[in-house]
């Protein structure tokens, strides 16, 4: 069930009032909430459920068999089994048609046709983010970063739980299985903040992303040979907002529907678009995800160990793979292979850069500024580093957004070739249309700790203070969002 | 002296554990809750809230619920589900409750509906003189005497249309180029 919908909010409204009720009987209650969690899961489609439950249990077994290894070679052994068998699984729902088809491809051209066994295969919905999290805790009791969890419950739960389950934040075993041994608690912060959270989550998805994606997005992607320079110009910056405020949106609803039920979760997004460099960028963006990345791909493959060219190349493949992930075709490789690139390119500008004076001090890096940054810098050049900076990390961004939106590698060309006809003037650039990029853009300079500070400030308010702006909330959302109910995009993932 | 001296020593140690505990929990949205935390208190009172909001929004969003009663219309009870909900929509909209919902969705409307035309004409509007002989003259005239054009709505090429879902879908995989 998708959260801005009735049936969520029913179904929450049971699964707070029961679960808290349980709150002095800690088993029944995780109990209860991982039979909620396939209750969640499963209201998309039941078989999934079955598959949820599989992982979770190759997890589990994996993590106790190495809790209770002697040997290092067994540990290593036993993870590579657990970690093959996950991406088995996801390679298997992801990759299964898109490598059939492209070996009945390879054949044809052959002239070797065979019969290949295609089937009809669904993705369940968030495949990728609970098998992250499983390879996640196998891979944290390997490291003996964590120690292996006894309870199957905890480990169901940890992957299961609904909040998180089908679009993440990836949530790490060494952040949540101690709060699932804790007591659970509900104090002021964690009200104010998941109410809070919930209606600016509902607000960006529901009115922003949803009206940017039905009024523009949807129908310039969709040919963009038909449109000119103006507006395929407006249309990726409001796909880099739509992507943005969807993903993001959920995250915050997911956050503040798990604080509301006494677990904390991280951050997954701090205001993106503000970054002056693509390092930087990936520090704000879809955080769980690139830390997973960084832990589990990036530093296998040996991180920044090997020198300037094995970073580099490490770098660069944990992008290019982060792009196979999203998916199957050629225009998510090439995104990822934009990222990687970048990267790539930046950290050889980056270490161009002379070393510091004395008196120097660290400032955050970007295009036309080092990392390192003199305390005698004139304010001006530092301030047009940065602009400069945000400008190129952000039209880099929208470049590989083009071809991560566009539905195939010729709609993609098509598109980044139109963006040089400005013959025309845009039929979308009007005046809604423009500000609600503009404002939405400009609300990534706000500052950081609004939300925060607006949490606090709702502390003390009372229940029918919480209940009017709750349901004014919604209702306002409800009155200014298009009709009907989009997916989340990154639920295909 | 010595009193001073504790309370400044026990101001520190707070001042380390606050920072330690921030670090601790860098990333997270909150800190901790800590042992006195009023639990049973906050659930009454988020329960208390969701009740509120559900009833603001029964009252004012009466059109959802009849809407959300539709998909039932196949189930037992179904139909007396949907008469319910409709006669609900009708006492609150002779109560003109709903009225404040249509009205955003109303400017709403207008606001996407709106041109540069229209913003550059609200801004460029200068109230006139008011002289009951005269009628009323445009605020721009075309030099060659014709009417002002109508003002174009934008219109999507029927080609650039989608014809399923607007959504994208799953990535289809395409061969290498």
């Amino acid at each position: 069930m998708l959260f801005p919908t009735l049936d969520f909010a029913l179904f929450f409204l049971a699964v707070f009032g029961i679960s808290w009720e349980m709150r002095t009987r800690p088993e029944a209650r995780k109990v209860f909430l991982l039979a909620a969690s396939y209750f969640f899961y499963s209201y998309w489609d039941w078989r999934f459920a079955a598959l949820l439950a599989g992982s979770s249990l190759i997890n589990y077994t994996a993590g106790r068999l190495i809790g209770l290894s002697g040997t290092q070679r067994e540990r290593k052994f036993l993870l590579g089994i657990a970690v093959t068998l996950n991406l088995a699984i996801l390679g298997f729902f992801k990759y299964y048609g898109f490598f059939l088809d492209s070996l009945a491809h390879v054949l044809a051209q052959a002239g070797l046709e065979r019969d290949l066994p295609f089937l009809e295969i669904i993705l369940p919905v968030g495949i990728s983010f609970f098998t992250f999290q499983g390879i996640s805790y196998v891979t944290d009791v390997y490291r003996r970063q964590i120690k292996a969890v006894d309870s199957p419950l905890d480990v169901f739960l940890y992957i299961s739980f609904f909040p998180q389950l089908v679009a993440g934040p990836i949530v790490r075993a060494a952040d949540f299985l101690p709060q699932l041994k804790a007591e659970p608690r509900l104090d002021r912060s964690l009200v104010s903040l998941g109410i809070l959270l919930i209606l600016v989550g509902l607000f960006k998805k529901m009115v922003i992303a949803n009206y940017l994606a039905s009024e523009l997005v949807d129908q310039v992607f969709f040919d963009p040979s038909a449109f000119a320079g103006p507006d395929l110009a407006l249309a990726v910056y409001a796909y880099a907002v739509q992507i943005y405020c969807d993903f993001s949106g959920y995250s915050d609803i997911a956050i503040g529907v798990a604080a509301l039920l006494g677990y904390r979760f991280r951050w997954n997004f701090n205001q993106p678009y503000r970054a002056a460099s693509l390092k930087e960028f990936w520090r704000r963006w879809h955080i769980s995800l690139s830390e997973w990345l960084r832990d589990y791909l990036y530093k296998p493959l040996g991180g920044s160990r090997g020198g300037s060219f094995a970073t580099t190349r490490n770098l660069f493949l944990t992008m290019v793979l982060g792009g196979i992930w999203h998916g199957a075709a050629w225009t998510f490789v090439i995104w990822g292979l934009i990222h990687g690139t970048s990267l790539a390119v930046e950290r050889l500008v980056m270490s161009f850069k002379t070393a510091p004076a004395p008196s120097a001090a660290v400032a955050a890096g970007g295009y036309g500024s080092g990392t390192i940054v003199s305390l005698d810098e004139p304010e001006e050049s530092w301030w047009f580093s940065r602009t400069l900076g945000v400008l190129v990390t952000f039209h880099i961004v929208c470049l590989a957004w083009i071809f991560f939106r566009a539905e195939s590698l010729d709609v993609a060309l098509a598109y980044i070739k139109g963006l040089t006809n400005w013959s025309a003037p845009g039929e979308f650039t009007q005046p809604f249309l423009v500000a609600l990029v503009a404002a939405s853009l400009a609300a990534h300079f706000l500052p950081g700790a609004m939300v925060m500070s607006a949490a606090k400030a709702l502390e003390p308010v009372g229940p029918i203070g919480l209940g009017f702006l709750l349901g004014f909330g919604i209702l306002l959302i409800k009155a200014v969002a298009p009709e009907g109910t989009a997916p989340f995009i990154y639920f295909q993932f | 002296m010595s009193f001073a001296l504790e309370f400044r020593r026990k101001q520190q140690l707070l001042e380390h554990e606050v920072q330690h505990a921030r670090q601790a929990n860098k990333g997270f949205v909150s800190m901790p809750a800590d042992c006195g935390t009023d639990t049973k208190g906050n659930r009454r009172r988020v329960l208390f809230a969701l009740v509120i909001a559900g009833g603001v929004l029964a009252i004012f969003n009466s059109g959802g619920l009849v809407q959300y009663s539709y998909d039932f219309a196949d189930s037992p009870g179904g139909e007396k589900m949907i008469e319910v909900s409709e006669s609900w929509h009708d006492m609150m909209s002779e109560s003109r409750m709903t009225e404040f919902i249509d009205h955003i969705r109303g400017s709403i409307a207008m606001a996407r509906e709106s041109s540069w035309q229209d913003l550059t004409f609200g801004f460029a509007a200068v109230p006139a003189e008011p002289d009951s002989s005269t009628q009323p003259q445009p605020l721009i005239v075309p030099a060659n005497g014709e009417s002002l054009p109508e003002r174009k709505e934008h219109q999507v090429p029927e080609a650039a249309k989608p014809a399923g879902p607007i959504m994208r879908a799953s990535a289809r995989p395409s061969y290498p180029n």
